[in-house]
């Protein structure tokens, strides 16, 4: 059985949590936070939040309870263009939380823990860029890239192939049942049982 | 709500909206690589298991295989009543499963009957199919005999009077007399009621003529111990109303019809006193009719289908001996034997199915003759509700209408030519069984086709490549394959254990009738792994019942040959499916046994 690590302290001054997670490969962590936004675009200097997915991997197992799934207010950028992708109307999310509540639970949901997800990057990008706008501290979490675990370990086995790194073609690969494809939270929840099996099972066989 | 769980699926399509965000809120996700252990044994059950993909198997504490767990499968719900988990529980392949944990489930289940009932039904129908299902446990069968159902044994001797006797018999209470002729268990004789009156009124016997010339001899004879039915079946087969019961070598009890039938709720031997005494086709039709009803009524009852089978053929037997009677004259009854085959030739014959008979007889009786009597024999069948075989295995046609020196011939050129049609005739016609006429001619049939493979044994392989030529329906991940909710049972299931067990018997010559039988003396003769065959034996019952309760619940045609996989419950679905990989595993031993993975 692998040895996870214990976060650091939340109190603790940030050099030092960021040397705990220098010593210790945040993969390891005993509670990760598995993330993914819904936004209305890809670039992360324009794109608005609509949704917030999360879910909690405890040990190695996905808490199904353990989530979180929030509903933003429309911001004036949603457009048809990105309703065709989320399927997410203006109409349905009116009277959902303001933005700023919403950055609030979330934050009180990840607290420390490593982020998990999908081009997770984009995703801290675009949170870091709302925190800035209502005068709240960036996240300084460690981060796991899925697609950049996926493509170590294909790429260990298979050094010269091209690899598809698209999500469809990962959860093909990785043979995750996919439900609620581009909702936050299916695509948290895919994510993290992706990162399950990369971290315990067999090298995936590319497409 | 995006959401992988399936609350369609029973149990859980029983929760409200409310206890599904609990279930919800309690549920964790856990993957599993091969090999890797959920559930030690012996350790508290934590949560319920529910398999989202991938396959767990469950081992008991010698490495037993007891189940495999598919997609949509739970478990360990014993445990989780228990509040420890007895077996191992490991994972086969990749597996998703999803943990729900114990307080949550606990919860669940006291907030929703419908909920909780669902497993403790289907734990106890679990205990019960495993307490069917495993290997060395108590039969699941009603009494055995004991000595509270027996009447006293009375023994005199040889030169014993008449007039002693009876006097002896009144006074005892008893119903019939042992005689003692000579010594030794062999040399006990019996002494009715019944022949004490017709040596009195009938024969005007004096009272001092010795009871020994009276006597009949052999004793029927059952042990103490044995099953009840076995008692039942002799004095079916003998048409007989008691039997003596024997403990070693001393006999210990008179066993009457009057406490069987006392003790069995059923009225088989009933029905077969009416096929005995019928006098006309029609009566044995009105006879033959009551079959069905009477296996409808001892399945209803829980018995033990090897034995409804053993009785069930045992009347069919007497049936088409008494058609036979009526159909042949009785001046060639004794020059031709009526031998029939499939599975009322085996001895597994339930419900009616197509007639697979055929006629052996001396070879100086005239085929045109023999053909004559075969099709009005035939005919009564059908009009009896035994379809008509499509196949043409029928004794009316004159393929399987033949003398001795012909089938003997046929066996001969078969061996040397092998030819596939030749080859397939041979294969009915090893689950050959004599029910009419002079056995005689059977036997030498029989010896040479025990002594068959010595010559053809280069056909062999050929034969057994029959047995695999339907694949299992297993899935890749070895879950149950249906083609829409249907399971070829037969095709899937049964035929591969039937005639692979058929093409083992003739390889080995052993002679023995039906597939549980052959699959006990292939273990003994060490042919199969005696675990195995175990296993198969098992199986093939499991698959005759499963189809039995089917037929008998929706239409008794038999034709549609499915099995429908949603009618049954998860336990049953279980062994189907352990069951299942049992035939696989038998397969390959029959392909390396035959070397058919070559060709």
């Amino acid at each position: 059985m692998s040895v996870y690590i214990s976060r650091p302290d939340l109190h603790w001054p940030l050099w030092r949590q960021r040397l705990h997670w220098w010593r210790h490969d945040p993969m390891k962590a005993d509670e990760i936070i598995s993330l993914d936004l819904e936004t209305t675009s890809l670039d992360p200097r324009r794109a608005d939040i609509l949704s917030i997915g999360a879910v909690l991997i405890r040990q190695g197992k996905m808490l199904v309870g353990e989530r979180l799934e929030l509903y933003v207010e429309p911001p004036p950028s949603l457009d048809a263009e990105s309703i065709r992708i989320h399927k997410l109307r203006r109409m349905d999310l009116e009277g959902q939380l303001n933005i700023r509540e919403a950055l609030e639970h979330l934050r009180g949901f990840i607290g420390n823990r490593p982020l998990l997800g999908y081009y997770v990057s984009f995703d801290i990008a675009v949170l870091n860029r709302h925190f800035r706008r209502y005068g709240m501290p960036r996240l300084t979490n460690p981060r796991i890239e899925v697609s950049a675990l996926y493509h170590r370990k294909v790429s260990r086995l298979f050094p010269d192939v091209h690899l598809d790194l698209r999500f469809d073609t990962l959860s093909r690969a990785l043979d995750i049942p996919v439900t609620g494809r581009h909702t936050a939270l299916g695509d948290a929840q895919t994510v993290s049982l992706m990162f399950l099996k990369l971290l315990k099972g067999p090298v995936p066989k590319p497409y | 709500m995006p959401d992988n769980f399936n609350f369609e699926a029973a149990p859980f399509d029983t929760l409200s909206e409310y206890e599904r965000n609990l279930l919800r809120s309690a549920l964790s996700v856990g993957y599993y690589v091969p090999g890797e252990t959920l559930i030690e044994p012996g350790s508290t059950t934590l949560a319920l298991y529910i398999v989202l993909k991938g396959v767990v198997e469950e081992r008991g504490k010698d490495d037993q295989l007891f189940a495999h767990y598919g997609p949509d499968d739970l478990f360990d719900v014993r445990g989780l009543f228990a509040g420890q988990t007895r077996h191992a529980y490991r994972a086969v392949e990749e597996s998703i499963v999803y943990e729900l944990n114990a307080k949550m489930f606990h919860e669940l289940c006291e907030r929703n009957a419908p909920f909780a009932s669902y497993f403790q039904a289907s734990l106890a129908a679990k205990r019960q199919l495993a307490r069917r299902d495993g290997q060395n446990l108590a039969e699941f069968i009603l009494t055995r005999i004991a000595r509270e159902h027996l009447l006293p044994a009375v023994e005199v001797s040889a030169d014993l009077s008449l007039g002693e006797a009876a006097r002896t018999q009144l006074e005892v209470g008893a119903d019939a007399l042992l005689v003692r002729l000579e010594g030794g268990f062999e040399g006990l004789g019996i002494v009715t009621r019944t022949d004490l009156m017709a040596a009195h009124f009938q024969r005007r016997l004096s009272d001092d003529t010795p009871v020994g010339t009276l006597a009949h001899q052999p004793l029927a004879v059952v042990e103490l111990g044995d099953f009840l039915f076995d008692a039942m079946i002799l004095m079916t087969r003998q048409r007989i109303e008691r039997v003596v019961v024997r403990q070693g070598s001393q006999p210990v009890g008179l066993l009457h019809l009057t406490q069987v039938l006392s003790l069995f709720s059923t009225h088989s031997h009933v029905l077969a006193l009416r096929i005995a005494r019928a006098e006309t086709l029609d009566e044995l039709q009105r006879a033959a009719e009551t079959l069905d009803t009477l296996i409808a009524t001892l399945e209803g009852n829980g018995i033990r289908l090897r034995f409804i089978m053993q009785l069930v053929s045992a009347l069919n037997e007497q049936l088409l001996a008494r058609v036979f009677e009526q159909s042949v004259p009785a001046a060639f009854r004794s020059r031709c034997c009526l031998v029939v085959m499939g599975s009322e030739g085996r001895g597994e014959q339930l419900l009616k199915t197509d007639q697979d008979n055929a006629l052996i007889h001396a070879d100086d009786i005239s085929s045109e003759d023999a053909l004559t009597w075969m099709a009005h024999f035939n005919e009564a069948l059908k009009g009896f509700g035994y379809p008509q075989c499509p196949g043409g295995v029928m004794a009316s046609n004159a393929l399987w209408c033949k003398s001795v020196s012909e089938w003997r011939h046929e066996l001969q050129t078969a061996a040397q030519e092998g030819r596939p049609e030749q080859l397939l005739r041979l294969s009915i016609l090893m689950d050959a069984y004599p029910v009419a006429g002079n056995e005689h001619w059977f036997s030498s049939i029989q010896a040479q086709l025990s002594t068959w493979s010595d010559q053809g044994e280069r056909w062999l392989s050929d034969m057994a490549l029959a047995a695999l030529q339907f694949d299992t329906p297993l899935t890749l991940f070895g879950g149950l394959k249906t083609s829409g909710e249907r399971l070829d049972i037969k095709r899937g299931g049964l035929f591969p254990i039937v005639h692979g067990a058929r093409i083992l018997a003739l390889r080995k010559g052993l002679m023995v009738r039906g597939t549980l039988a052959r699959l006990q003396v292939l273990g003994k003769h060490g042919v199969l792994d005696q675990h195995m065959a175990d296993n198969l034996a098992e199986t093939f019952e499991l698959f005759v019942q499963l189809r039995l309760s089917q037929q008998l619940a929706g239409d008794r045609s038999g034709l549609r040959q499915g099995l429908d996989v949603s009618r049954l419950s998860r336990a049953e679905r279980d062994l189907l499916r352990f069951s299942l990989h049992v035939v696989k595993k038998f397969k390959q031993t029959l392909g390396r046994q035959f070397h058919l993975d070559t060709r």
